[in-house]
Order: structure tokens, then C-alpha cells, then sequence
């Protein structure tokens, strides 16, 4: 199979010796730590392939890192991705849901891996993307579980409120302002975020003819566009912050 | 389908691969070049913007004091050995249990009242307004509401509620399937009536959507309790519903015979169907796929405590 790994990971791996030979496990016993993570992971899929559960366990501590005496994580290359992106996200502000999304996305890191190069081949040629995809995607999958429970948008699901009696620099405000206008539309029903994501985050028009209105992007009319905003608007001006960030849209 | 979801991943990783570089992206090229991808694409845009780039990764929240990346590990290990069964439960069920356990009693309790329609609307009309309000749930729900999912939610609104809707369903490839709400009546009268349209397989809210639920909600018994369970099962993926609607046709039977319902069972039964021999060899109906789905009937009470386990 023909991957487009990166060069330097390419050149790790046509400097290994022949996999499966003494040599090739002691070297990479030896210098796991210092592969790329492309490497690494097509060094766990020859692993698992030929069941050699210690080279495995070898280049997996190589690619997630190691506890130091604290208990912290140093090294590897996925707490760092796994973390930016849980706070990016708003999750690393609840111990229980921080916890819940680790835990998956280290689970759906190994089932990619595991699953081989022909079905997942991006986690061989770019594993920080394939890594903060995944991410994503699980973060997305966590936010509809807790859409459940809080049936309609609240104050605690967005970023806290700036203190009001520091001053703030508009600029700040306003990019705080936006990450909380983004966090409250990614809780509404699948069309009403589209709409108002396209409409009040991007600046869309609502209709228009070269394919960049709101209304071309999602393939509905345009009056099926306000309908959505109009029921978006109702469901966020509940929140206190959000409000009067609608009444200039 | 299969094929579908990977092409549909690596345009999603060409994505942000292009936000990576660039640092935006312009979703309306996007939506113009992938038109069949259009809700998927846009979903995933507002999830990926704003998120820090790859490249400005500096000072990343430390990660927490506890063995979660460890287990992961130990779990891959295992799985060499053991097979991929534990990688599969490593990862957290996607529906909340006291949810499903509560929603179980709701439904319980309903399907032991007795229950007649006494109304005039014909059995065709009540069909197609309560599959169009499937259908348009499902896009609240879910990135596209497909016909497979829409019908597998329709057949477990049956097992849940009984409302006398959805008695037709056949022994199909993918699962329990009744297609003459695809050719006789739910379709054809909710596209009529524009509750809905029709898209290939999939199935979109029409320009006269709300008119389905204002019918529909008449004729499912109760409406709160069919509208939580629509909205848990559109959690799910095709392939999961797949998965739970088969498990529980095929374990019907069983409980009624008095035997034991384990996964393996349900693949043994499911080996012994001419129809379905072919699904043990699925990624979805491994032995921890099963195990799953019945835990999942098993909180629903569809099937009864105790009979579920392996």
C-alpha cells in the first residue's frame, strides 16, 4: 500500500532493520522514544500483526508518554493534541466529562490503530491530524450525550462570564464574546446551529446567487433560514450573555 | 455503506488539514464540491473552528494525574491477544444508562395500559405522519436521518410504545425492514403532503414538517415518552441501529421459547437464519457489539431482566 508518510518518518522506517528479527526489536526497544509518531504506529501495526504484545507495549508508552514521580504525563504525542482540544472545547472545566473524553478518544486511537493501514491509513502519514480529528469528533459525540441532559442552553455550558469589575479590552471581549456565541449555537438543534453559525459567527448573507449565502450553503430556502434563526434566537436569548450579542445580528 | 463513511472521513480530514495550513477554511467551496456531505461538512466546520492549530501548540493544559491513558494501553495489549472485542469497550457507551433505564419504565408502564385507536384517521395516514416525524427527529438528531435508521426507529417505536403502527417489518439484509412504508404508504403520503422529502436514502424535513408531529403526536400513545425515545435512539449510528433492531427481533423468539439470551446466542440463532447467517461476519455484530445492543434492550426492558448477559 502506497502512504504518503512524512520524510523524516519514511526514513526512519526504510533505515529499521527487517521487522521480526531480534535486531530490529532491540533497536527499537532502544530508541522508541525518539521515532516519529507515523513510525510508531507503523511499527504497533506490524506488532500487532505478528502478536508481539512487548513491542507493542513498547512503542504504545513511546507514543502516549510517561507518568513521571508527580503522577503527570511527559513526552509521547497525544496528551498534548488531547488536551488543546478538550480546552479549545469547554471540557476541561468538568472533571467527569475531561475524564470521559480522554478516555475515549485513547480508546478510538487504538481501535484506528488496530483496525490497520489499509482501513486507516491518514493515522501513518499525519498522526496529529488523524489524532485531533478523532478528537473532535468524540468531543462532538459527548456535547449531543450532555445536550440531553441539559435540554435547553445554559449559562454553565459556555465559558464563565468576564468579571465585571475588571475592564476589558473590547478586542478581548469581543473574541471571548464570539468563542461564547460559538459555544451556545454548537448546543442547538442540528439546522437552527447551521443557520445561526452561518449567519451570526460568519456573517453570511441569508440569500444571495454566488453560493456563499446561508441559504445556498445549506440548500434550503431562504425563508427556511430566517424560520431557523428566528427559533435559534428564541432558545439563545436566554442566556444572559449571548442576549444583547443578538440584538446586533 | 462502509465505503460511504471512510470517503466522508477523508474529506473531513482534507478539511482540517486545510484549516491546519491555512487557517480558515471557506465552507461554501466545500458544500459546492461535496454537495452530497453538505449538513456533515458544515457540522464538522463548527466544531473545527477556533480549535488551535497543530502548529501553535505551546502551553497545552496539563493532562490529569490518572491512569486513563494507561488502561487504554493495557486495554490494546490485551487485545492482541484477546482480539479487538477489548478495544470496542474501552470506549463509552454513546447512550446514558439512567436515561435508557428511565425511559424503560416509562415505556413499560405505558405498553401495560390496554390500548385502542378510536379515531377516524385510516392506519395508512397514522403511519405516514408518525415515520415523517421519525424522520424529521432524526435530523435534529444526527448529521442525515437515513431510511435504515429512520426505519429501524419506527420498528422499535413498535416494540417500545405498541402503538399499532409499525407491525410489517420482514427479515431483510440490513435488519428488520418494512418496505411498504418505502412504497405503499409512509413514504409516498409524507412527501404528498410535504412533511418530508426523499433524497436517495435519505430522508429530509419538507416545507410542511411541523403538520407531521402535530398529527403524529395523536397517535403514538404518548407523545414525551416516543419523542425521548426517537431522540436516544438517534444517538445511535445506522450500523448500531442496525444492530439493535436485529438483536432484538432475533431475541424475541428466544425469550418466548424460555431460552437463555446471551450474544452468543443471538449469533447462533442469527447463523441458523438463512437471511442474517451472513451478519455474524459484520463488524456490528461481534460478540461485544451484541452484548451492547442487549444491554441497551435489556435498560429499555424490551428484554426482560436477567435474561440479557454473557
Amino acid at each position: 500500500m502506497d502512504l504518503q508518510r512524512p520524510p523524516k518518518s519514511a526514513e526512519e522506517i526504510d533505515a529499521l532493520p527487517a521487522f521480526g528479527t531480534d535486531e530490529c526489536a532491540a533497536l527499537v526497544r532502544a530508541r522508541a522514544d525518539e521515532f516519529h509518531p507515523e513510525t510508531l504506529v507503523y511499527l504497533l501495526r506490524e506488532a500487532i500483526s505478528a502478536f508481539d504484545t512487548s513491542l507493542v507495549e513498547s512503542c504504545g508508552r513511546a507514543l502516549i508518554g510517561q507518568r513521571d514521580e508527580t503522577g503527570q504525563w511527559s513526552g509521547g504525542y497525544c496528551e498534548g493534541i488531547i488536551m488543546t482540544v478538550a480546552r479549545d472545547r469547554g471540557l476541561t472545566r468538568d472533571e467527569d466529562r475531561l475524564h470521559d473524553f480522554r478516555s475515549d478518544v485513547h480508546g478510538e486511537m487504538w481501535k484506528a490503530i488496530s483496525a490497520g493501514r489499509a482501513e486507516k491509513p491518514f493515522w501513518e502519514e499525519r498522526f496529529g491530524l488523524a489524532l485531533k480529528h478523532k478528537c473532535i469528533d468524540v468531543a462532538r459525540k459527548h456535547r449531543r450525550r450532555a445536550q440531553r441532559r441539559e435540554s435547553e442552553v445554559s449559562v454553565e455550558n459556555c465559558d464563565a462570564d468576564p468579571p465585571a469589575s475588571v475592564t476589558i479590552d473590547d478586542a478581548v471581549l469581543g473574541t471571548l464574546a464570539e468563542r461564547q456565541l460559538l459555544d451556545a449555537i454548537r448546543n442547538l438543534p442540528g439546522r437552527q446551529a447551521r443557520a445561526a453559525f452561518l449567519v451570526w459567527v460568519e456573517g453570511r448573507p441569508v440569500q444571495g446567487s454566488s453560493g456563499d449565502s446561508a441559504s445556498e450553503i445549506m440548500g434550503v430556502s431562504p425563508r427556511a433560514v430566517y424560520k431557523l434563526l428566528e427559533k435559534a434566537r428564541a432558545k439563545l436569548a436566554e442566556h444572559p450573555i449571548i442576549r444583547p450579542m443578538l440584538d446586533d445580528r | 455503506m462502509d465505503s460511504m463513511r471512510s470517503d466522508l472521513d477523508r474529506i473531513r480530514l482534507e478539511l482540517l488539514g486545510e484549516y491546519e495550513r491555512e487557517g480558515t477554511v471557506d465552507i461554501a467551496e466545500w458544500v459546492s464540491k461535496h454537495p452530497e456531505y453538505r449538513e456533515e461538512l458544515l457540522d464538522y466546520w463548527i466544531w473545527v473552528r477556533g480549535t488551535t492549530r497543530l502548529d501553535d501548540i505551546e502551553e497545552p493544559p496539563p493532562a490529569p494525574a490518572d491512569d486513563v491513558a494507561e488502561a487504554a494501553l493495557q486495554r490494546a495489549i490485551q487485545s492482541v491477544a484477546l482480539g479487538p472485542g477489548w478495544l470496542e469497550d474501552a470506549v463509552s457507551d454513546p447512550i446514558d444508562a439512567g436515561e435508557l433505564e428511565e425511559l424503560g419504565d416509562a415505556l413499560t408502564e405505558i405498553r401495560q395500559k390496554p390500548y385502542r385507536f378510536r379515531g377516524r384517521a385510516p392506519a395508512t395516514f397514522r403511519r405516514s405522519a408518525v415515520y415523517a416525524w421519525i424522520a424529521i427527529s432524526l435530523n435534529e438528531e444526527r448529521p442525515r436521518a437515513t431510511r435504515l435508521a429512520t426505519q429501524k426507529v419506527a420498528y422499535l417505536l413498535e416494540q417500545g410504545l405498541k402503538p399499532g403502527l409499525f407491525r410489517d417489518h420482514r427479515r431483510m439484509p440490513l435488519g428488520p425492514y418494512d418496505s411498504s412504508a418505502k412504497y405503499r404508504d409512509a413514504e409516498p403520503i409524507a412527501v404528498k403532503k410535504r412533511w418530508m422529502t426523499v433524497e436517495g436514502a435519505e430522508l429530509k424535513p419538507g416545507n410542511q414538517s411541523s403538520e407531521a408531529f402535530e398529527y403524529a403526536r395523536r397517535y403514538v400513545r404518548n407523545a414525551d415518552v416516543a419523542r425521548e425515545l426517537i431522540r436516544l435512539l438517534g444517538q445511535l449510528s445506522d450500523d448500531e441501529l442496525e444492530t439493535l433492531a436485529t438483536v432484538d427481533w432475533t431475541a424475541r423468539p428466544l425469550a418466548k421459547a424460555s431460552r437463555e439470551i446471551t450474544p452468543r446466542t443471538i449469533r447462533e440463532a442469527l447463523s441458523r437464519d438463512a437471511r442474517w447467517k451472513q451478519k455474524v461476519e459484520k463488524s456490528n455484530f461481534t460478540i461485544s457489539a451484541i452484548r451492547q445492543a442487549l444491554s441497551w434492550l435489556e435498560r429499555l426492558q424490551f428484554v426482560e431482566p436477567g435474561e440479557a448477559g454473557d
